[in-house]
């Protein structure tokens, strides 16, 4: 590897002007697309007038300027002695971003096609915290951005005091140390399959949706025309009728197979080779056919574990684990890391490599009733939206409109009368576990010393009932209940002394 | 500033593994809140007010170009009205503001229709910063920015506060921020 001396300012590669250029462009494109559109369009057929032309050189001279002191003005260098990557960037004003080595998360490398064209690197410095603190150098040649990811990760590693402490999640460029390992998890061909179809049923459902809806658009139609035709009707029209149907469920059949396929794809493309594998110390995830990619997760990164499953995959033993971790919003993906496909065995292996142990003592809050009323009673909105609208159509008429109705109130009422049965906060004295969701039914287990804080919200409809809505605070993302009955207050308390007194690492 | 921490409560042991009965902590709801500057109401209502001239300037010079019409004219009633209860918002809203510093968090509320309080960790903070606009110049005042680790969710902005209260409260943030980080 190439020796680079990183504690002077530098540059990016020059190339990185082109980068620069074709993202304003690109920005700028997207800003008067319409325009541009509008003017091929009406006068396709003139050329540009002379003025515009020059105005077009005018504009490609001053980006190209824009570009070239964007480029001039971003320097980057790593200062030992504040222990912190230093970027100052800035065409007119300017800004200076200083990263210390304890607070980057990660190092990666990225390319887009641009990219890759040109011969360069991203290099993705990910921190903690808000969005303006995370750092992208967009064009740095292969040696040097893994010459600086490298770097920058040792001297993490040698700032973070506590055991030998790799990035929480990081691309294959960095090796872990190979540690025997307590168990592997790996998906089989059959397992992904199942995966898939058991995933695709949302998918299924809308389309099924969107297409009684085209289909009933087409009776309708059909009967209008029935109405009309009643004097004069033929034979041809049944024929055209049943023959209608029968094309209508061959799309149908055929759109769904289609759906579960891509589905399926997509599946295969990101955990094709799933494996998972607890070492002494971590959790080695690798996964994905299209990009390998691969994981190291730490009990102390997980700020919640996310379980889910809905019943067939239930009954398959199939459960979904996602992990978050820190974040920044704009990355919300990137600290997902799910993991499909997990035996119930395999399930409690992970939660007892988590978490030390799961006591037994625990509390369980509901929201209250007045919570189920509201959400019926918001249910309802749209009945009355409906009649209004059919008011004026023979629609309003048909009983099968009414039946539809019916149903659905019928139907709605079930679901927020089931949803509530599920639904629950269990609080013990480390733990803080919600379930919910009626079909694809969720856990969120969340320790309590990793909060970051909480809000309480009471609404003036609640005041009398003293019932506040309750948000938790994790880096990983945020657990809410709504409509809990004042009991939980001293709780609170519990988990504020909790999160204050702990002296663990928790990120 | 004043710190409301009751101090009555002791401290439970550390080592020790009794039961700490949670009506012993240290109560969240029974802080008092310090309250923001008026000017920060001043700020809301000259920022709506100027608002609501441009807007009022807009319809002004549509009707005298195109005449008076009852569909633009009903917009711009509906709009009066919705400026009007803005305004009312800006009044009720005012007094609910109110942050709190205690040794180990900061807490902050607002909101009068729905109240909020959000409870943050100084553990769990990552930095502090104080940012101003040009109507916070104008008026004095300034807005202390809360970072945590995770998303949005969980960071605080108070507004309002003289800069010299925001400096002091930035300075106590970032002191304790050190002290526990």
């Amino acid at each position: 590897m190439d020796d680079y001396n990183f504690h002077k300012p530098q540059r990016q590669s020059l190339v990185g002007v082109l980068l620069i250029f074709f993202k304003v462009v690109y920005q700028l494109f997207r800003i008067f697309w319409a325009l541009l559109f509008i003017y091929f369009f009406k006068e396709s057929s003139e050329l540009l007038p002379d003025y515009a032309k020059l105005g077009l050189v005018v504009l490609f001279l001053l980006i190209m300027g824009y570009s070239y002191w964007y480029y001039y003005n971003f320097l980057f260098y790593i200062d030992e002695e504040k222990e912190a990557f230093i970027l100052q960037k800035g065409v007119f004003g300017s800004d200076e971003i200083e990263v210390s080595f304890d607070k980057i998360q990660q190092v990666n490398l990225k390319r887009s096609l641009l990219q890759r064209a040109i011969g360069v690197y991203s290099v993705v410095i990910d921190t903690a915290g808000s969005k303006e603190k995370e750092i992208e150098i967009k064009a740095i040649s292969e040696g040097k951005a893994n010459a600086i990811a490298n770097y920058l990760l040792e001297l993490k590693r040698k700032k973070e005091t506590d055991s030998s402490e790799s990035g929480m999640a990081q691309k294959e460029k960095v090796h872990a140390e190979p540690e025997n390992s307590t168990w592997v998890h790996r998906l089989s061909f059959i397992d992904l399959l199942k995966i898939g179809l058991t995933n695709s049923y949302l998918r299924g459902f809308v389309l099924i949706i969107a297409f009684l809806s085209t289909a009933y658009n087409e009776l309708q139609e059909l009967y209008q025309e029935n109405l009309n035709q009643v004097e004069n009707y033929s034979k041809g029209y049944f024929t055209n009728f049943s023959e209608n149907i029968f094309l209508f469920s061959l799309l149908f059949l055929a759109v769904v197979v289609l759906s579960m396929l891509v589905t399926t794809g997509e599946v295969f493309l990101k955990y094709f080779n799933l494996k998972l594998e607890q070492t002494r110390n971590s959790l080695i995830l690798e996964m994905g056919l299209k990009t390998n990619t691969k994981y190291v997760l730490q009990p102390r990164r997980v700020q919640c574990l996310r379980i889910s499953t809905n019943p067939i995959q239930k009954k398959l033993n199939l459960y979904e684990a996602q992990f978050l971790l820190a974040s920044s919003t704009d990355h919300i993906n990137k600290s997902k890391i799910k993991v499909p496909g997990l035996r119930s065995g395999i399930l409690e292996e992970i939660k007892s490599f988590l978490y030390d142990n799961i006591p037994r003592d625990t509390e369980i809050f509901k929201p209250a009733k007045a919570w189920l009323f509201r959400r019926c009673l918001l249910g309802l909105i749209p009945i009355p939206l409906v009649l209004m609208a059919l008011r004026n159509s023979s629609l309003f008429y048909f009983w099968g409109s009414w039946a539809i109705i019916f149903s659905y109130l019928f139907l709605m009422i079930l679901y927020h009368w089931f949803s509530y049965q599920v639904i629950q906060l269990e609080v013990n004295s480390t733990f803080i576990v919600k379930t919910h969701g009626l079909w694809t039914r969720k856990q969120e287990i969340m320790e309590i010393y990793k909060l970051e804080g909480i809000t309480v919200k009471q609404p003036v409809w609640y005041q009398s009932r003293k019932l506040h809505n309750l948000v938790f605070h994790t880096a990983g993302g945020d657990i809410s209940l709504r409509a809990v009955s004042e009991n939980i207050l001293p709780q609170l308390n519990y988990f504020l002394y909790t999160v204050e007194t702990s002296k663990k690492a928790w990120m | 500033m004043s710190n409301e921490t009751d101090r009555n409560n002791q401290e439970p042991e550390r080592f020790s593994n009794l039961e700490i009965p949670p009506s012993s902590l240290p109560k969240y709801q029974n802080v008092r809140f310090e309250g923001i500057s008026i000017n920060h109401l001043k700020k809301n209502i000259l920022q709506q007010s100027l608002l609501l001239i441009v807007i009022a300037i807009g319809f002004g010079v549509y009707f005298f170009k195109q005449g008076f019409d009852q569909l633009i004219g009903g917009i711009f009633l509906l709009l009066l009205l919705l400026f009007g209860l803005s305004f009312i918002n800006l009044f009720l809203r005012q007094p609910r503001y109110g942050y709190c510093l205690r040794e180990k968090d900061l807490l902050y509320r607002r909101g009068y229709l729905v109240s909020e309080i959000t409870v943050i960790s100084f553990n769990r903070i990552q930095h502090a910063s104080i940012s101003r606009n040009l109507f916070d110049k104008l008026f004095r005042i300034s807005t202390l920015k809360i970072y945590t680790a995770g998303g949005k969710g969980s960071d605080m902005n108070i507004p309002g506060l003289s800069l010299e209260t925001a400096k002091k409260l930035n300075e106590a943030v970032t002191k304790r921020i050190t002290d526990h980080g």
